[in-house]
C-alpha cells in the first residue's frame, strides 16, 4: 500500500496520541417568512495514527487505498435562489450542486497511475455511500486548473473532478453520512436529522471535506438545507394539503369585498405575520442527547439562531438561558444527558436579517430548438455597486455536445440597460478586459468532456450576457440511457468569485441543464430487419427470375399434340434415372 | 411478366395508357369521397393511454370546497381589474403572482403590450423542465377570459401549497392568446431573462364569463402547419373529464355545423354517422384554418415540439358543473403530465378526431390527400402521354420547363409584392396582376398543341409532387387545396374559351376569398389575414396559395387561353 | 471389529452428509421497474427487503437493486417515504436503508456479475454476493415480464435461460447451498422453467399467458402501491418471527389463486428437500448453525453425538 508522500512525512513527524477535536453545531437562519435555513456543521481534526478512536475507519481505509491527500464529496438537490437568500452558508465553499459531485488530490508518480486511483477511489465511495459513483469514468472527469483549489497544488499531487447530476440524493446516502459521524447521528445535533425531513426541504445540500493539514486529518461534515416552515407544518398536521376548513381560510380582511360568510375570500399573502414553532415540529424530534456525546468531546454542542432578536422570542426547554444573546443572534449551549427542544415565536416573522447578497446573480440556460444544434446562454448580473468583480467560470459538457468555442459572444449592459460593449473569440484573440479564457480542453469522443474555464470581469452594477454555440451528435444504439426520451443532464457550471484577500471568495453553481438530442425510435431496429428481409426475398426472387430465366411467347412455341407431350414428358422421367 | 424481345406486347400497359386521364378522375372521386368513408364503423379506432406513465384521474385532486372562496376572491380582483388600464392590470396580476411565491417578470414585445409571466420552481426537483399554463387576457374570439384569469391564479396559489412538483410551473398571462403569446414563446426560447428550462407541455385556459357553471369542455388541438400535439395529452384530458362526468367536445363540436344545416335534415343530425363526420371535418377545417382566423392560443406553442391545447369552457348559467371542476380538470391534467419522466412520445403525432373518444391515423387518412396528389401526378402523365405520341423534341421539353419556371418566378414576385406592401392595397392589385396571364396567353404567338400539353403536364406532375409533400406535414390543407385546384387539371388547349374562363374564374384563389368574403369579413380582411399570419405566427398557408394553387392557376389559365397552332391534332393511339 | 469401525465411520459420514446445512444467509433482490408509474415494483423489493432485515439477515448480507429512485422523487407526496399499503401504516424505507445497485447501475450485466461473482477489480465488497457453499441465497425479482424473459428498466431484457445458465456457474463454483427464487412478475412461471441446476426452489406468480396484477391504488400517491402475489406472501410472512417454526409448505399452502387473480406455481422438482421440513427463517432469516472445527481430536462417538445434536 503505497503511502502518498505527504501523509508519510506527516506520519513520521507526527508524534502519536494527540488529543481528537470534535464540535457540531446547528444554526437557524430564517431568510424570508417561509423559508428557513437550517446549518449542521461537524467538524473532527484527529491526529495522524492508527489510535484514533473517533475518525471513521472506512474513510481512513479510502484514503490510503487509492492515495487521495484531499477528498470532497458533495450530494445536492433543490434550487437555491440567491436573489432573495443571498450567499449560500459558509460563502459556499461546501454547498453542492444538482446530483452528486466528487472531487480529490491524488499522490502518483504519472498521470494514468493517478487516473488509475481516482477510478478506484470512486468505485470505493459508490459502495460505501450508495451511489452510483462508479459512473465517473474518463468521459466524466477533469481536471480543473483554476477552481476547486486547483492553485495550491503540487507537482506530484493530481486534482482530479467529476459530477453525476442526474444522480438522486435519498435516505441511502444520508445513512452512511451519518454512521460517519462519532455518535453515528444517535445524539447531539445530529439526531435531527432524518430522512423524511431532511428530504422534503426545498434545497439540500450535504457535503463531505477531507484533508490532511499540519500533521492532522480534518474531516468536515456540513449539511445544508432550506425549509419551506408552511408546508412542513401543515405536513405534521395532514401529510396531504387539501383544502382548509371553511372555519380556517386566511382572508385578506383590507379588501373590500372579503367576506368569508359569502364565501369571498382574497387570500392572505404567506409568509407574514405570527409564527409558533419548535425544534419538533421542524425535524419530527427534539435533540437527543446521550452519553455518545459528552464522552467524545468536551465542547457542548451549540445551537444558535440568527434573527433580529427585538422581534423574536425564543425558549429553551427546561427554562435554560441563553448562552450568547445580541441583536443578532441567539445561541444555546445544548446541555449534556437530556433531550432539547426550542419553542421559536414571532409576531411578524417576515422580519429577518438582511443577507450578504452574493456578488453576482448567475443562471445559464440553454437556447435554441431543433434536434441539430443549440446554445448556452448565461446572465452575470454583479450586485455590488461600487466596485468590479472578477470571477471564474469553470464548465464541463459531454463530449456529445460539440461546442465551438468560435461562437462565444458576450455583451455587456450597463445598470440602465443599454449596451457597452460586445465582444467575441478569434483564434488570435482570446482575452479582452472582460473576457479571457483560462483553459480550453475540447472533448474527444467517448474519451473526454470539453472542459472550459474563463475569466470574466464586469463592472459595477453592470450586467454580462454571454452565448456559445454547439452542435448535438447523435449516439451509438446503446449508449442511450433508458430512458433516453428525457434528454441528458449537463453538469451545472461553477462560478468562483475572485475577490480582494480581505474578504474570501465566494463559490456557487448554477442549475443544472438538460439537453435533447436526437432520439431513435428503438422498435425500429425490429422493424428494419422485418422490412429489409422482406424486401431481399421478393427482390431476389425476381431478379433471380430475371437472370436465369428465358421467356418466349406460349405462341412462339411449336405446337405439339397431347401425345407427344406427355411422350416428351415421360422421356425426360425415364433419362433422369439412366 | 417480364417479356424480352423486341416485340413489346402491351396488351395490359396499353390498356392503362390508353386511359391514364380515367385513372387520374377515379383517384380524384376516390380522395374525395375517402374521408366519409372513415366515420362507417369499422374504419376508426377507439382512443387509449399510450404512456403507461400517465395514470390520468388516479391521484386525487383537490381543488374544491374553500378553495372556491379563495377563487371567488380572485374572481372579484380580476372584476375590479376588467376595465382597468393594460399598465395597471400588469402590474396587479405581477403583485398577485409574486405574493404566492413566484418568480414575477413582464415581457414587453410592444410598447403598449406586455406579457405577464411567473415561475414557480419546482420544490424538490431539478428545474431542467416546465408546464406552461396559459391564461390570456381575451380568447381567441376576443370575448374577455375572465374565469380564466382568475382559476389561474387559483390555481397559482393553490399548486404552490404542494411539493409534488417534478417540472416548474409557468402562468403566463398575455393580452392575447396569438401574436403576443407566439412572441413570448419565442423570446422564452431565446433570451428571457429568467427560465425554468425546456417546456413538457402547454395548457391555455379558456373560461370566458364570469358565471360560475359551465355543461362542457371544448378542446382545441391543431397547432400551426399541420402540427398536433401527441394524442396522450388529448386523451389524458378527456379521460379525467370522463371521471368528473363531464362532456367534451372537439373543436366547437357541432353545434355551428348542426345549426347550419336544414331542419329536414334532423333525423340524420342524430346518428352516429353524422355526428362522427361532422367532428372529423370540423377537424379537418380547423387543421386548415389554424393560425388565420381565430387562434385558441395552442398554436402559438408549434413549431418548439411543445404538446399545448387549449380547453375552453362551455359556460352556462346552470350549476351543473361548476367552475372548480374546470380547476380539477387542469389540476388532474398537471399531475398526469409531471408523471412523465421523458417526453411525450409514445402516442400518434398524426391522426385526426372523429369525436374525444375516437380517431383514426396517418395510415387510414393519409390516403385521401395522396389520391388526389395522385390524380395530378395521373393527369399530368397523361398530357406528356399524349404529347410523346403526338412526336416530341428535346427543345419543346426545356420550353417547358422555362414556361412553368417563368410562371414560378412571377407567383414568387407575387408573394414578394403581398408581404412588403400595405394588405389594401394588395388586395386591389393581385388580381389584377395575376389576370395578366391571360391577354399574355391571347396574343402570344400560336404554340403547337403539343407543347401546350407538355407545359400543362409540367405544372401537373409538379404540383402533384408538391401535393404528396404538403399532405405528410400539413393534411387538411393538402386535401382542401387538392380538391378546390383539381378541376384545373381538365382544362385542354384549343377548348371553347368562354367554358376555360367561366372556370378559372371561379378556380381563381382570389375570386374564391372574394366569394368567401362575402359570408365573413371582407375580402380585404381575408387577405390581411393570411398575410399578418404568415409574418406574426409563421403560417405557410399564404406560401402556399402563392406558390402551389397560384402558379398551377396561371398555367392552366395560360395553356387553355394559348392560340394553337393549327395542324393536325393527333389522336391519342 | 474391523468391519465395527469401518460401518461406524460410514454412518457418520453419511449422518455428517444427511446433516449438511446453511450457515449463512443471504438474499439479492432486484426491483427491474424505473418510472414513477412503477411504484408498486419498487414497494414489492423493499416489502421483502424489510421481512428479511427484521428476520436478521443484516445489510452486508442483502444486496438491494432498485433501478428507480422512488422514496426522494419529487413525484412522491410523501417525501423519504414509500408505502406498500394506502393506510400508510408501515414506511418501508424507514431510517435506515442500504441500495447497493441504484438507477442506471441496475443492468442485465450487473445482474449477472453479481451471481457469478465475476467482478471489475474495482467492485466494492458491498456490491459483491460473497457466497459459500453452505449459504442459503433468497433471490427475490420484480417487474415487467413476459414468456421466459423479464425487462430490465424498459431498454433490455434478461431471459430464464441466461439465469439458469448463472446459477450453473453459481453451483460449478460452489457459490450456494440452497437457493430459493421469487418472482412477481406477469407470466412469471415461465422464468424458472429452464433451471436445470440442483438445490433450486422456484415459485412464480403467474402462469404463461397470464399477468400478474396490482393489488391496490393510494389516491394521494396517485398509483398501485402493491402487487397482488407479494401482497398475500408479505400477509403470511408478517407472522413469521425469528424463532418461528412455519415452513415453506405453510407460506405455499397459504396462496389462493381467487385472491392473487393468477396461478402461482412452484418448481420443486430440482429442490431435494420436503417444503415441510424447511423452515421459512432457512431463507428469510438468519439463523446460523455454528460450525466448530477444534484441532484436538475427538473420539468417535463424541463426534457422532455432536452430528446428531445439530441434526435436531
Amino acid at each position: 500500500m503505497k503511502l502518498p508522500a505527504l501523509y508519510a512525512l506527516v506520519l513520521a513527524l507526527a508524534p502519536g496520541g494527540l488529543a481528537n477535536a470534535y464540535d457540531e453545531r446547528l444554526d437557524i437562519t430564517p431568510l424570508t417568512g417561509e423559508h428557513w435555513l437550517v446549518s449542521f456543521d461537524f467538524n473532527l481534526s484527529s491526529a495522524v495514527s492508527h489510535h484514533h478512536q473517533l475518525f471513521p475507519r472506512v474513510l481512513e481505509g479510502v484514503l490510503a487505498s487509492s492515495n487521495a491527500s484531499e477528498l470532497h464529496l458533495r450530494f445536492g438537490q433543490g434550487y437555491w435562489d440567491a436573489d432573495n437568500w443571498g450567499l449560500t452558508p459558509n460563502n459556499g465553499a461546501n454547498v453542492a450542486g444538482t446530483g452528486v459531485e466528487l472531487w480529490a488530490r491524488i499522490a502518483a508518480d504519472s498521470y494514468p497511475d493517478a487516473e488509475a486511483s481516482w477510478f478506484s477511489l470512486a468505485n470505493s465511495l459508490s459502495g460505501m455511500f450508495c451511489a452510483s459513483l462508479n459512473f465517473i469514468d474518463s468521459a466524466h472527469t477533469t481536471s480543473p486548473k483554476s477552481v476547486l483549489g486547483a492553485f495550491d497544488t503540487n507537482h506530484s499531487l493530481y486534482l482530479f473532478h467529476g459530477s453525476l447530476p442526474s444522480e438522486p440524493v435519498c435516505t441511502e446516502n444520508l445513512t452512511p453520512y451519518l454512521k460517519l459521524l462519532p455518535c453515528k447521528g444517535a445524539a447531539g445535533v445530529s439526531s435531527l436529522l432524518d430522512g423524511h425531513h431532511l428530504f422534503e426541504s426545498q434545497w439540500q445540500s450535504m457535503s463531505i471535506d477531507l484533508s490532511v493539514e499540519d500533521g492532522r486529518l480534518h474531516l468536515r461534515q456540513s449539511i445544508y438545507a432550506v425549509l419551506h416552515v408552511d408546508r412542513t407544518l401543515e405536513r405534521r398536521i395532514n401529510p396531504v394539503p387539501e383544502p382548509e376548513p371553511y372555519e380556517a381560510v386566511k382572508c385578506d380582511s383590507s379588501r373590500d369585498y372579503s367576506n368569508p360568510q359569502n364565501g369571498i375570500c382574497y387570500p392572505r399573502i404567506p409568509g407574514i405575520g405570527e409564527i409558533n414553532v419548535t425544534l419538533s415540529d421542524l425535524f419530527g424530534s427534539p435533540i437527543k442527547n446521550g452519553a455518545c456525546l459528552s464522552k467524545i468531546t468536551s465542547k457542548s454542542p451549540q445551537i444558535c439562531l440568527h434573527i433580529p432578536s427585538d422581534n423574536w422570542s425564543v425558549t429553551a426547554s427546561d427554562e435554560l438561558s441563553p448562552a450568547i444573546k445580541s441583536v443578532d443572534q441567539i445561541c444555546y449551549v445544548i446541555p449534556p444527558d437530556s433531550d432539547f427542544d426550542l419553542s421559536i415565536h414571532s409576531e411578524t416573522r417576515e422580519s429577518v436579517l438582511p443577507k450578504t447578497p452574493s456578488p453576482i446573480l448567475a443562471s445559464r440556460h440553454l437556447v435554441g430548438w431543433g434536434q441539430e444544434r443549440g446554445g448556452f446562454h448565461s446572465v452575470y448580473k454583479s450586485t455590488s455597486g461600487d466596485s468590479p468583480v472578477s470571477f471564474v467560470t469553470y464548465e464541463v459538457l459531454p463530449w456529445f455536445m460539440r461546442v465551438y468555442l468560435h461562437s462565444f459572444t458576450y455583451t455587456l449592459f450597463d445598470s440602465a440597460g443599454a449596451e457597452v460593449a460586445t465582444g467575441s473569440f478569434s483564434a488570435s484573440n482570446v482575452s479582452s478586459d472582460i473576457a479571457q479564457l483560462l483553459y480550453y480542453k475540447p472533448a474527444q469522443p467517448r474519451v473526454s468532456p470539453s472542459h472550459i474555464e474563463m475569466l470574466l470581469t464586469i463592472p459595477a452594477g453592470s450586467k454580462l450576457v454571454t452565448m456559445y454555440q454547439f452542435e448535438k451528435s447523435l449516439l451509438y444504439y446503446n449508449e442511450y440511457p433508458p430512458d433516453a426520451n428525457r434528454g441528458f443532464d449537463i453538469s451545472p457550471a461553477i462560478v468562483e468569485v475572485l475577490t480582494d484577500s480581505s474578504s474570501p471568495r465566494a463559490v456557487f453553481r448554477t442549475t443544472s441543464s438538460l439537453l435533447s438530442l436526437p432520439t431513435p425510435d428503438f422498435s425500429m431496429p425490429y422493424n428494419v430487419i422485418i422490412l429489409t428481409s422482406t424486401v431481399i426475398a421478393l427482390a431476389f426472387g425476381t431478379i433471380f427470375n430475371l437472370v436465369t430465366r428465358t421467356f418466349v411467347y406460349a405462341e412462339d412455341l411449336p405446337k405439339q399434340s397431347l401425345a407427344k407431350k406427355l411422350r416428351a414428358k415421360l422421356s425426360k422421367i425415364t433419362s433422369m434415372f439412366s | 411478366m417480364a417479356v424480352s424481345g423486341s416485340r413489346v406486347k402491351t396488351a395490359l400497359f396499353g390498356f392503362i395508357v390508353k386511359r391514364v386521364s380515367f385513372l387520374a378522375v377515379i383517384a380524384l372521386v376516390v380522395g374525395a369521397c375517402w374521408l366519409f368513408v372513415l366515420p362507417l364503423p369499422g374504419q376508426f379506432r377507439n382512443t387509449y393511454i399510450s404512456e403507461n406513465a400517465l395514470l390520468p384521474g388516479q391521484a386525487q385532486a383537490y381543488f374544491r370546497s374553500s378553495e372556491w372562496h379563495y377563487l371567488r376572491g380572485y374572481k372579484e380582483e380580476v372584476r375590479r381589474l376588467s376595465d382597468k388600464p393594460a399598465s395597471e392590470v400588469v402590474e396587479s396580476l405581477s403583485t398577485i403572482l409574486s405574493e404566492q411565491g413566484y418568480y414575477t417578470d413582464v415581457y414587453h414585445h410592444e410598447p403598449d403590450k406586455a406579457t405577464v409571466y411567473g415561475i414557480f420552481r419546482a420544490p424538490r426537483g431539478d428545474n431542467t423542465e416546465a408546464i406552461v399554463l396559459v391564461c390570456p387576457w381575451t380568447n381567441g374570439n376576443g370575448l374577455f377570459n375572465f374565469n380564466g384569469i382568475a382559476i389561474g391564479l387559483a390555481l397559482a396559489r393553490y399548486l404552490t401549497k404542494w411539493s409534488v412538483w417534478s417540472k416548474s410551473l409557468i402562468f403566463v398571462f398575455p393580452p392575447d392568446p396569438h401574436k403576443s403569446l407566439r412572441e413570448w414563446v419565442a423570446a422564452y426560447h431565446r433570451s428571457l431573462p429568467i427560465q425554468a428550462g425546456s417546456i413538457e407541455g402547454a395548457l391555455v385556459l379558456d373560461y370566458p364569463s364570469d358565471l360560475s357553471g359551465f355543461s362542457a369542455i371544448d378542446i382545441s388541438y391543431t397547432g400551426l402547419n399541420g402540427q398536433l400535439p401527441n394524442l396522450d395529452l388529448i386523451n389524458t384530458v378527456v379521460t379525467i373529464a370522463d371521471f368528473n362526468s363531464l362532456p367534451t367536445f372537439i373543436h366547437g363540436g357541432l353545434d355551428k355545423l348542426f345549426n347550419a344545416l336544414p331542419s329536414f335534415l334532423n333525423p340524420l343530425k342524430s346518428s352516429a354517422y353524422f355526428q362522427l363526420l361532422s367532428t372529423l371535418l370540423s377537424s379537418v377545417a380547423a387543421q386548415v384554418t389554424s393560425g388565420l382566423n381565430r387562434v385558441a392560443g395552442c398554436e402559438s406553442f408549434s413549431g418548439w415540439r411543445i404538446d399545448a391545447i387549449t380547453i375552453s369552457a362551455i359556460p352556462t348559467s346552470e350549476l351543473s358543473h361548476d367552475e372548480t371542476v374546470y380547476g380539477r380538470i387542469i389540476e388532474g391534467t398537471l399531475r398526469s403530465i409531471n408523471n412523465l419522466l421523458e417526453h411525450f412520445h409514445q402516442s400518434f403525432f398524426f391522426y385526426l378526431l372523429l369525436s374525444p373518444h375516437h380517431f383514426v391515423s396517418i395510415g387510414t387518412y393519409l390516403p385521401a390527400a395522396m389520391s388526389i396528389a395522385g390524380a395530378f401526378t395521373l393527369q399530368g402523365i397523361s398530357k406528356w402521354i399524349s404529347y410523346i405520341q403526338n412526336g416530341s423534341s428535346r427543345s419543346s421539353i426545356l420550353k417547358a420547363f422555362f414556361v412553368e419556371a417563368a410562371i414560378l418566378a412571377f407567383t414568387f414576385a407575387l408573394l414578394s409584392f403581398s408581404l412588403l406592401f400595405d394588405s389594401q392595397l394588395v388586395a386591389q392589385m393581385l388580381p389584377t396582376f395575376c389576370a395578366c396571364i391571360i391577354p399574355t396567353a391571347l396574343y402570344a404567338s400560336p404554340m403547337s398543341y403539343a407543347l401546350l400539353n407538355e407545359i400543362h403536364g409540367v405544372a401537373l406532375v409538379l404540383s402533384g409532387m408538391a401535393l404528396t409533400a404538403l399532405a405528410t406535414l400539413n393534411f387538411s390543407l393538402a386535401l382542401v387545396v387538392g380538391l378546390i385546384s383539381s378541376p384545373l387539371m381538365f382544362l385542354k388547349p384549343g377548348i371553347n374559351r368562354m367554358h376555360a374562363g367561366i372556370l378559372l374564374l371561379v378556380l381563381n384563389p382570389f375570386f374564391i376569398f372574394y366569394f368567401v368574403g362575402m359570408f365573413t369579413n371582407g375580402y380585404t380582411y381575408i387577405i390581411n389575414t393570411f398575410v399578418s399570419s404568415w409574418r406574426d405566427m409563421q403560417v405557410w398557408t399564404w406560401i402556399i396559395v402563392m406558390c402551389l394553387w397560384l402558379p398551377l392557376w396561371e398555367v392552366s389559365a395560360f395553356i387553355s387561353m394559348a392560340n394553337v397552332r393549327e395542324e393536325a391534332k393527333k389522336e391519342v393511339k | 471389529m474391523r468391519m465395527l469401525l469401518f460401518s461406524w465411520l460410514v454412518f457418520a459420514w453419511v449422518a455428517v452428509a444427511a446433516t449438511r446445512s446453511h450457515t449463512n444467509n443471504w438474499a439479492v433482490i432486484v426491483c427491474t421497474s424505473r418510472f414513477w408509474f412503477n411504484y408498486r415494483h419498487v414497494a414489492n423489493a423493499l416489502s421483502m427487503y424489510r421481512t428479511v432485515k427484521r428476520l436478521g439477515i443484516p445489510d452486508s448480507q442483502i444486496l438491494l437493486l432498485l433501478a428507480d429512485d422512488i422514496a426522494c422523487n419529487p413525484r412522491n407526496a410523501f417525501p423519504g417515504t414509500v408505502y406498500n399499503n394506502a393506510d400508510r401504516a408501515l414506511d418501508l424505507y424507514g431510517e435506515s436503508v442500504e441500495v447497493d445497485y441504484r438507477g442506471y447501475d441496475v443492468t442485465v450485466e450487473n445482474f449477472i456479475r453479481l451471481l457469478t461473482d465475476r467482478f471489475d477489480p474495482d467492485t466494492p465488497r458491498s456490491k459483491r454476493l460473497l457466497t459459500d457453499d453452505r449459504s442459503n441465497i433468497f433471490i427475490y425479482m420484480t417487474g415487467h415480464g413476459g414468456n421466459e424473459f423479464l425487462k430490465f428498466q424498459d431498454a433490455e431484457e434478461i431471459s430464464a435461460h441466461d439465469i439458469a445458465d448463472a446459477f450453473a456457474q453459481m453451483y460449478e463454483k460452489r457459490r450456494y447451498n440452497e437457493i430459493f427464487f421469487m418472482i412477481d412478475t406477469c407470466q412469471a412461471n415461465t422464468m424458472y422453467s429452464h433451471f436445470y441446476s440442483p438445490n433450486i426452489l422456484a415459485v412464480g406468480s403467474s402462469e404463461l399467458d397470464e399477468s400478474s396484477y396490482s393489488h391496490h391504488a393510494d389516491i394521494d400517491i396517485g398509483v398501485a402501491v402493491i402487487d397482488r402475489f407479494t401482497y398475500y406472501n408479505l400477509e403470511f410472512l408478517e407472522n413469521v418471527s425469528r424463532t418461528s417454526n412455519l415452513t415453506l409448505a405453510d407460506l405455499f399452502n397459504s396462496y389462493d389463486s381467487e385472491e392473487i387473480a393468477s396461478h402461482p406455481g412452484i418448481r420443486t422438482d430440482l429442490y431435494q428437500r420436503d417444503l415441510s421440513d424447511v423452515l421459512i427463517t432457512d431463507f428469510f432469516g438468519n439463523v446460523q448453525e455454528v460450525e466448530i472445527d477444534s484441532s484436538k481430536p475427538r473420539g468417535l462417538l463424541s463426534l457422532l453425538n455432536q452430528q446428531i445434536k445439530q441434526a435436531k
